[in-house]
């Protein structure tokens, strides 16, 4: 199938230090990949990056964006702008502050709607009641003339993805779209974007730290860690047969249901503070598997069709893991 | 836009000073048919004669109508005031928004020639200036509204700072809004409110500046009057004949006053997060 995004060997830095290194991924039309990771391990980066939002001082110094084939990289600026909000949209962490606070919910749907489908005042104005109604707002009309501060947090998100929809965008990046909600309102949102996803048939890509929103959400994952794909599965691949130690870790630290803890387990030390000093594997430090060979450069390793992570022992891992 | 113009006018304060600048304009624009002579004419035995009923406040010191000068120096005052304003603010705007906006080198340049006017006092720069260009109505207002727009820039340059980080401009930028468009309409908006009470507060300073231009002579010139060079025709006489400098003072601060007044109101009015208290 003709890949809708394709990143290759992207790298970031920001002032010289570099923040991404060899981050490669693809993504079909319709499909649902989670980028997981904890903070500072590259997610939004990669996510602003295939928006064009980088902004200085951090700069592409390598790879390819490749949008339906074409390199959004190569793009000049004004077209690259182009196809934000048309077809590919973000939406942030915090609905908050994201809607502007001085104009009405209508008139900040109805300016994606001017600027993107050509209509005139009007025309958005009268459109844009369809669009609240599409993310699940009651009483529409009357939310339309609501300013930003009149409305909850997952009233916000809702008009936000709105905005984004409004666009009719092939890719949706919801960048931690439920962090800051409580998770009442983060299970509606999902619900929301999964439903908008089969209507419209757009691909997303999810953001998160939360684990659970990509087993219940995507349909494959990327994992990240400092700055790196550390691995890559469906999510069934991910969650039952995890290769790479970091992935490990991580669902080793998620509390279990049923399962008395004093202590939930943690990955021991900290994220490395600069990449540009290591050569090899960035985990390695706090890899329980790790030896000196871990210390050159690594590459990422096939164990299925669909699964690679980037660590060496990863045929010994396979086994173990799947054993355990 | 109805709800700003009643959240304006519940402001009682603002109400009152908007009341007091309409009254005042209205004497500017209507001048010919209030004023009770011609304030021109001059009769110097009656030179600074207190108020009667044929001269309600007094005679100016070649006995011409104090009255008449005044509606006629109303509309020198306030023109010059409102559109070296609007001038200052123009100039204050595009370079405060350039600077703010996009930042690095142009930033830099536009804020060190900011800082040069600053460094020469503006009272002096403007007197240079209107003494190669010779004193008239038009190069007072143009070389008054030239020469004060450094606050603006200097205050709007900070506010987009704030503003510009913010998610929602993020948000614009990430569904394909311009650089132009994002700061026209997502940008300015949000720093306007500081802007319009340094407008108010800039009338009203130019205002005076204008009267002590006039004071100097490098101002509007005689026989044409203003408030500015009616108080300081009274000045010298103000023990003797105080009626002279009193009422164009009070013109004058009654005009400063209901300027600032109503740039009062117009900040809350124009601020939608202080709805949300009422």
């Amino acid at each position: 199938m003709q890949q809708l995004l394709s990143v290759q060997n992207l790298e970031v830095s920001f002032a010289k230090r570099p923040v991404l290194r060899q981050v490669t991924f693809s993504l079909a039309p319709g499909e649902t990949l989670g980028i997981v990771g904890e903070s500072g391990s590259g997610k939004s980066v990669t996510a602003l990056s295939i928006m064009g939002l980088l902004s200085w001082p951090g700069r592409i110094t390598d790879g390819k964006v490749l949008w339906h084939g074409e390199d959004l990289l190569q793009l000049p600026a004004d077209s690259h702008r182009q196809l934000r909000g048309s077809s590919m949209a973000m939406i942030f962490q915090e609905p908050m502050t994201c809607l502007n606070p001085v104009y009405t919910v209508e008139q900040q749907i109805a300016e994606v709607l001017m600027l993107h489908q050509g209509m005139n005042k009007r025309q958005a104005s009268e459109a844009a009641a369809s669009y609240l109604e599409q993310v699940g707002i009651a009483e529409p009309k009357a939310r339309l003339r609501n300013f930003p501060h009149e409305l909850s947090g997952g009233m916000r998100q809702r008009v936000m993805i709105a905005m984004a929809l409004a666009g009719k965008p092939e890719l949706l990046i919801a960048d931690e779209p439920t962090t800051a909600l409580d998770v009442t309102v983060q299970a509606q949102i999902l619900d929301l974007l999964k439903r908008l996803q089969a209507d419209t048939g757009m691909a997303m890509i999810l953001i998160t730290h939360d684990l659970g929103l990509v087993a219940e959400n995507a349909d494959r994952g990327i994992v990240m860690y400092a700055g790196e794909v550390v691995e890559e599965g469906t999510v069934s691949e991910l969650f039952e047969t995890p290769a790479h130690p970091y992935t490990q870790g991580l669902l080793r630290s998620l509390p279990r249901w049923g399962e008395q803890q004093d202590l939930l387990y943690s990955i021991p030390g900290t994220v490395p503070r600069d990449l540009g000093a290591i050569a090899g594997c960035a985990f390695a430090d706090r890899c329980p598997l790790s030896s000196v060979a871990c210390r050159e450069q690594q590459v990422m390793h096939m164990l299925s069709p669909s699964q690679a992570a980037r660590c060496r022992m990863v045929n010994a891992q396979v086994k173990e893991g799947v054993a355990r | 836009m109805p709800s700003f113009l009643s959240r304006l006018v519940q402001h009682r304060l603002a109400t009152a000073g908007g009341i007091v600048l309409i009254v005042l304009i209205a004497m500017a624009l209507f001048a010919p048919w209030l004023a009770p002579h011609d304030p021109e004419a001059v009769h110097p035995e009656a030179g600074l004669h207190g108020p009667s009923w044929e001269y309600p406040l007094g005679q100016d010191p070649l006995g011409r109508c104090i009255l008449s000068r005044m509606l006629y120096g109303a509309r020198v005052s306030l023109s010059v005031g409102f559109l070296a304003g609007v001038l200052s603010l123009g100039v204050g705007i595009v370079m405060g928004s350039l600077a703010g906006y996009f930042g690095g080198w142009v930033d830099l340049v536009i804020m060190r020639l900011a800082e040069v006017f600053m460094t020469v006092p503006q009272f002096l720069l403007v007197i240079a200036a209107v003494a190669i260009v010779g004193p008239s109505f038009t190069s007072v207002l143009v070389i008054i509204g030239l020469s004060s727009w450094t606050g603006y820039a200097r205050v709007l340059r900070g506010e987009i700072l704030g503003i510009k980080q913010k998610p929602f401009v993020e948000a614009a930028r990430a569904y394909g809004a311009s650089d132009l468009r994002i700061l026209a309409r997502h940008v300015l908006p949000n720093c306007l409110a500081p802007l319009i009470v340094m407008v108010t507060l800039n009338v009203a300073s130019v205002i005076l500046l204008e009267s002590s231009l006039s004071f100097l002579g490098f101002g509007i010139q005689e026989p044409q009057a203003s408030w500015g060079s009616i108080l300081s025709q009274g000045r010298a006489f103000f023990q003797t004949a105080p009626h002279v400098a009193t009422f164009p003072g009070l013109a004058i601060m009654a005009a400063v006053l209901a300027f600032n007044l109503l740039g009062d109101g117009l900040r809350d009015a124009l601020d939608p997060k202080l709805v949300e208290g009422e």
